[in-house]
């Protein structure tokens, strides 16, 4: 299957003809980022819910501000909210990675 | 159409208006990927890949009718749960997420065909592939543990019928019992599972039948996870319950007997025997040449879960050969089916791989009727090592157990499940 979609173009080309394609939504390396943050986000969905709706206490993110996650991803991190759970699996991620998921999840209302 | 499939569709259109040449119209035509196994890794994936891939077909071959969640199976034991409220039907799960479903079991892979053959002598060809068997049970290690001794020493470590089966021979025992486990050596799935499984009996124990024992033979040299959790409730909750005794490996099951000899001497009598089998990657595996570490577990690449012995074919959840300290756990299945939903998109649509995946693990433990513990990791991928590393600093246990805990257990095990499976029931 590979083969059928080795195209003899690269991958920046891609994201070049995406960047046109999509102006005025995307960054030149949109295609990438999106993957990334798409991906890590799919990886907390195991808690917290498709487009974070969890069922259960103090477990949702969907209806929450962009601020409002961040402030609360970042404390975990910094150690200053304590969780039972939260505040071990926050220090695993970068502030940057954080920042992008709090704008993800910040989304969905 | 939200922004997340406009670009998905865009990402296409825009490759279609660049190539437009003859291999595209075969591009075209919608890649065919098949996951086998509907577990908790091969379920994700092929709901992910129908989120992260929209035009991608997705056939899920899986000779079950059901699938039973092995997480909080153990609370089955003393009745807090029914098996009614681990299981989804995949019927229901196929029509919900667009998957095409094949009720059958796969016999063979044939990686340079890229064809499958099934129980029914039926073939299926694919594009790609996903492999996600769990674990085999290892029975040649265990001399003398044949059909009858199976069948009486059950291990109720894949949930369903088996686990049903043990609670119910717990129950019939008479107060005053011997009832023994046995544990076998690193690696197998769950790491915490046994010890959770070990509380809960004594759980049961102390509140339907005090006078009995639970006696733990562990083939390995100590408590494998959350140690100390594990230890102090014994402790302050079932002391003169719970027995536990390390390094007691196999060497005779006598069924007849009900009886079980261990290599540092001694033969132990139980009234129920309740064996976990040393384990393997799936049978699947293990004939189809993947288990290419000791002949036992799936070597993979960690930013893929490609295959390391053939191409096109990933292998994600507890048949894989994890890195150091990774555990063979529902929760790390799920997730390395999105990693591998997503590597397989990126690859398709050719665009860039992510370089770097995080996945993370927690793994809740029920110690009494409501009390739970956990453990937490959050793993990165090292370009250098090119294994999966746990970040120092993120993860590590509950201080104590608490209700609380347990709340976020059973929340968690409604998510997970809703996340990999669908939360319709049967
Ligand atoms: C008692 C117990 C408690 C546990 N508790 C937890 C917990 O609290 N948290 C946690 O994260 N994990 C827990 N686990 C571990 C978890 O169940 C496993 O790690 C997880 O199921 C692994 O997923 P998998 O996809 O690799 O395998 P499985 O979920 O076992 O799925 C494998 C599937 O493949 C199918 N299959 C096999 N061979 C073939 C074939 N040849 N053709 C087609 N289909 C095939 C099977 O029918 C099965 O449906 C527990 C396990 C046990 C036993």
């Amino acid at each position: 299957m590979v083969n059928v979609f080795k195209i003899t173009f690269s991958n920046l080309r891609i994201a070049a003809a995406l960047s046109i394609f999509c102006a005025g939504i995307a960054l030149p390396s949109y295609a990438q980022t999106d993957m990334n943050v798409r991906l890590m986000a799919a990886t907390c969905q195991s808690c917290h819910g498709k487009e974070g709706r969890a069922q259960g206490v103090g477990l949702r993110l969907s209806g929450q501000s962009e601020e409002e996650l961040e402030r609360k991803l970042l404390g975990y991190r910094s150690g200053q909210i304590k969780g039972t759970v939260m505040h071990q699996h926050a220090k695993g991620y970068t502030e940057a990675e954080l920042k992008a998921l709090a704008r993800h999840f910040a989304q969905f209302k | 159409m939200d922004r997340r499939q406009f670009v998905s569709l865009a990402a296409q259109a825009s490759v279609l208006a660049v190539a437009g040449s003859s291999p595209f119209l075969r591009a075209q035509s919608r890649p065919n990927v098949v996951v086998i196994g509907g577990g908790f890794g091969g379920a994700t994936a092929a709901r992910y890949l129908r989120k992260f891939y929209p035009q991608a077909q997705v056939t899920l071959i899986e000779p079950q009718p059901y699938f039973v969640s092995c997480p909080m199976s153990n609370r089955l034991l003393h009745g807090a749960i029914g098996l009614k409220d681990l299981s989804r039907p995949y019927a229901g799960f196929a029509s919900a997420n667009g998957l095409q479903w094949i009720q059958d079991r796969v016999n063979t892979i044939n990686a340079a065909k890229k064809e499958l053959t099934l129980a029914s002598g039926k073939r299926v060809s694919y594009d790609r592939l996903i492999v996600s068997p769990g674990v085999d049970f290892d029975y040649a290690a265990l001399p003398g543990m044949d059909a009858a001794a199976r069948a009486k020493m059950p291990h109720a470590w894949k949930a369903g019928q088996e686990t049903v089966a043990l609670r119910d021979r717990l129950h019939a025992l008479p107060d005053g019992a011997t009832i023994a486990m046995h544990i076998p050596k690193a690696p197998y799935r769950c790491p915490p599972g046994p010890y959770e499984r070990a509380s809960l009996i004594g759980y049961y124990l102390k509140s339907r039948k005090p006078k009995s024992k639970l006696l733990v033979f562990d083939a390995n040299p100590e408590i494998l996870s959350k140690k100390e959790l594990f230890q102090k409730t014994w402790k302050t909750q079932y002391s003169g319950l719970v027995e536990y005794l390390p390094n007691a490996d196999i060497a005779q099951v006598d069924g007849a007997q009900n009886e079980i000899e261990f290599k540092i001497g001694g033969k132990v009598k139980a009234d129920l025997w309740n064996v976990i089998p040393p384990q393997r990657a799936g049978e699947l595996a293990i004939n189809n040449g993947l288990a290419n570490v000791n002949n036992r577990w799936c070597g993979v690449d960690f930013l893929s879960y490609e295959s390391t012995a053939f191409q096109d074919v990933h292998v994600i959840g507890d048949s894989i050969s994890g890195s150091p300290g990774m555990p063979k756990s529902g929760h790390m299945a799920n997730q390395e089916g999105k990693v591998a939903a997503a590597a397989i998109t990126q690859e398709l649509l050719q665009l860039p791989a992510v370089t770097e995946p995080v996945i993370a693990n927690t793994c809740y433990s029920f110690v009494t009727k409501n009390d739970a513990i956990h453990v937490a990791a959050v793993y990165r991928y090292s370009a250098e090592t090119k294994q999966m590393v746990a970040v120092k600093g993120a993860g590590g246990l509950s201080d104590a157990a608490s209700t609380l805990e347990g709340v976020y257990a059973m929340a968690w095990l409604t998510n997970i499940l809703d996340d990999t499976i669908g939360s319709v029931t049967a």
